[in-house]
């Protein structure tokens, strides 16, 4: 191999680690310096032949309420305003977009209407060890920790089954 | 990379490094004078290859290659089976930085092996082991910060990631490993064009609308098969992404061959598709034409060269032209379109028979002999099979296979004999 591919090959091997610590750093600064909040959820039991089992977390504010008016599209960003109630965080405001609550210390996650009539929030999987997820689909109460970053993104940090962390 | 440098894992037939420097420049006079065709200095120069082990058996040579990618293949595997049951033992982050880690090491030892040591076909093994291991590094961070499962970036950053690799070191493992996840690529792509209806798509509109992309993608991938067969460095990528190129085609076309699909399905609105559906296949569609019309410039200026195009022009645009009649099918409502795919398969089979015959490629005849029985079987129960009674079913079934096996059987011998005494008499 000549000099120049040989550059070049080690740049590539250079580039996809940097891409590989890049994607970590990303997730884990918005970790970290987002408010931790936990959600009421609903979870279901699957596999993924690549990364294992996980369960499928559904969340009550993914539902709009009926007594909020609102003129979503199919596939709109939805702003969904959160307040602490105790146990859990729960929604208090559905906005447009446009409408984010930026800089008045309010927290709030984003997420974008489905045809179901459902919001996603890109919160939906919770990956455990294998063999392990029946405790969490059996569970009476499930709760989901999520840091929510300043942009609304959302990242699962955990669940908590039965009022305790779950720890396989 | 200078000629003969790359690691290869073809066969090297050569008897010293000298000897394949002098016939490889004999190949290419002969090439460019019209002695030979690009297809035969092709395959004469991947059997004159580099040479580096010149000398060792043939079957040994294969049989060494084809155990170390196997060896890459099946610990990647157990790589990713092992991360995917989330061994709690070990933290993320130290998961993380083993996988990085592993990935780098794997990468820089492959490299010296095959370009320092010596070892092309144990480094490059290493080196597909370390595109693996990066592909699992990435579900593993993503695995680790929950992210979404079956995220649509997760394998096209995988792809992105490991196509310049193949290129880099031509080897035809990373490729083949590129051209898939590509193909897998696009697949989780479909899922943000077509959001929850992805899920559902099976016997759906959307299942027709997500297997004419992938013709689309076949024809692509046969023309830029055709631009590599003229491009000198990469000449053994060609028939890689042919058959992978046709292979994709082919299986879609049949699928799309049901008419018990095509009677149940709803129409589609041209608005179900996202704008990003129709940019891709823009693209993808301006790229096989590009990619042909670049081969075709390079091409030679024998008459039977400029045949051969006429027959691989018509090739890849009857591919895309299935996939873009389907599309306007399905927005029309045309529950009759399996009609028309149906007579295409046939044309297509026959045009396969006839080039094998002309180009003298064996493998096209015997590839057409097998499609036919699979397209005829297939209409033949489709149709067919209800209406009998199931035990007259099977015996007529049985004695319909036997005659057709039996004739097939003696009308391709007969066509693979002819070939071959033409071959011997020219």
């Amino acid at each position: 191999m000549s000099r120049g591919l040989t550059i070049i090959f080690f740049s590539i091997v250079a580039v996809q680690m940097v891409g590989l610590v890049a994607f970590v750093a990303v997730k884990q600064y918005a970790v970290a310096t987002g408010t931790e909040v936990i959600l009421q959820g609903a979870p279901v039991d699957p596999r993924s032949l690549m990364q294992g089992d996980y369960a499928i977390l559904d969340y009550e504010i993914a539902g709009i309420p009926k007594d909020v008016k609102t003129e979503f599209a199919v596939g709109d960003d939805v702003i969904v305003v959160l307040t602490n109630k105790g146990e859990a965080w729960e929604a208090i405001r559905y906005l447009d977009d446009d409408r984010v609550p930026k800089g008045n210390g309010e927290v709030f996650v984003r997420g974008q209407l489905q045809s179901n009539g459902r919001i996603d929030f890109g919160i939906g999987t919770y990956f455990v060890p294998e063999g392990t997820g029946w405790r969490i689909e059996r569970a009476h109460d499930l709760k989901i920790r999520v840091s929510v970053s300043d942009d609304g993104d959302a990242t699962v940090t955990g669940v908590i089954v039965d009022g305790e962390d779950f720890s396989p | 990379m200078s000629e003969g440098e790359g690691p290869r894992t073809g066969y090297s037939a050569g008897s010293d490094p000298q000897f394949v420097a002098r016939i490889r420049r004999e190949i290419e006079t002969w090439r460019t004078e019209g002695i030979i065709s690009s297809e035969v200095a092709e395959t004469l120069v991947s059997r004159y290859g580099e040479s580096e082990d010149a000398g060792r058996p043939f079957a040994l040579n294969r049989l060494s290659a084809a155990i170390v990618i196997f060896g890459a293949i099946l610990i990647g595997l157990g790589i990713i089976a092992v991360l995917a049951a989330n061994w709690d033992a070990i933290s993320d982050p130290a998961k993380i930085g083993l996988m990085v880690a592993a990935s780098t090491t794997t990468y820089v030892v492959g490299w010296f092996l095959a370009y320092r040591f010596e070892a092309p076909r144990t480094g490059i093994a290493l080196i597909l082991l370390g595109a693996i291991v990066y592909g699992a590094s990435i579900h593993l961070i993503a695995q680790a910060f929950n992210v979404e499962v079956n995220h649509p970036l997760l394998m096209p950053a995988w792809f992105l990631g490991v196509v310049p690799i193949a290129y880099v070191t031509r080897a035809v493992a990373i490729l083949v490993l590129s051209l898939i996840l590509l193909l897998v690529s696009l697949g989780f792509r479909m899922q943000v064009w077509f959001g929850e209806e992805f899920a559902n798509a099976v016997d759906g509109a959307v299942f027709m609308v997500v297997v004419a992309a992938y013709v689309l993608f076949g024809a692509t991938l046969f023309a830029l098969g055709r631009l590599h067969a003229r491009w000198n460095p990469f000449q053994h990528f060609a028939r890689y992404f042919d058959v992978i190129g046709i292979g994709t085609a082919a299986v879609g076309t049949y699928a799309l061959s049901f008419a018990s699909a095509w009677r149940t399905i709803d129409r589609v609105e041209v608005r179900d598709f996202m704008p990003e559906f129709w940019i891709t296949f823009a693209v993808t569609l301006v790229i096989a034409v590009v990619a042909l019309a670049m081969a075709y410039q390079r091409r030679e200026t024998r008459a039977a060269d400029s045949v051969r195009w006429l027959w691989i022009a018509s090739g890849t645009f009857m591919m895309c032209g299935i996939a873009i009649a389907t599309w306007i099918a399905l927005i029309a409502d045309t529950s009759w379109f399996w009609i028309p795919v149906n007579v295409i398969i046939m044309i297509g089979i026959i045009a396969m028979l006839t080039a094998g015959f002309r180009f003298n490629r064996p493998y096209l005849v015997n590839t057409a002999f097998i499609l036919f029985g699979v397209t005829v079987m297939t209409r033949y129960f489709e149709f067919g099979f209800d209406l009998l009674d199931q035990g007259l079913a099977f015996i007529v079934t049985g004695v319909l296979f036997l005659g057709i096996g039996f004739g097939l059987e003696r009308l391709r011998r007969g066509m693979i004999r002819d070939m071959r005494e033409r071959t011997f008499s020219l």
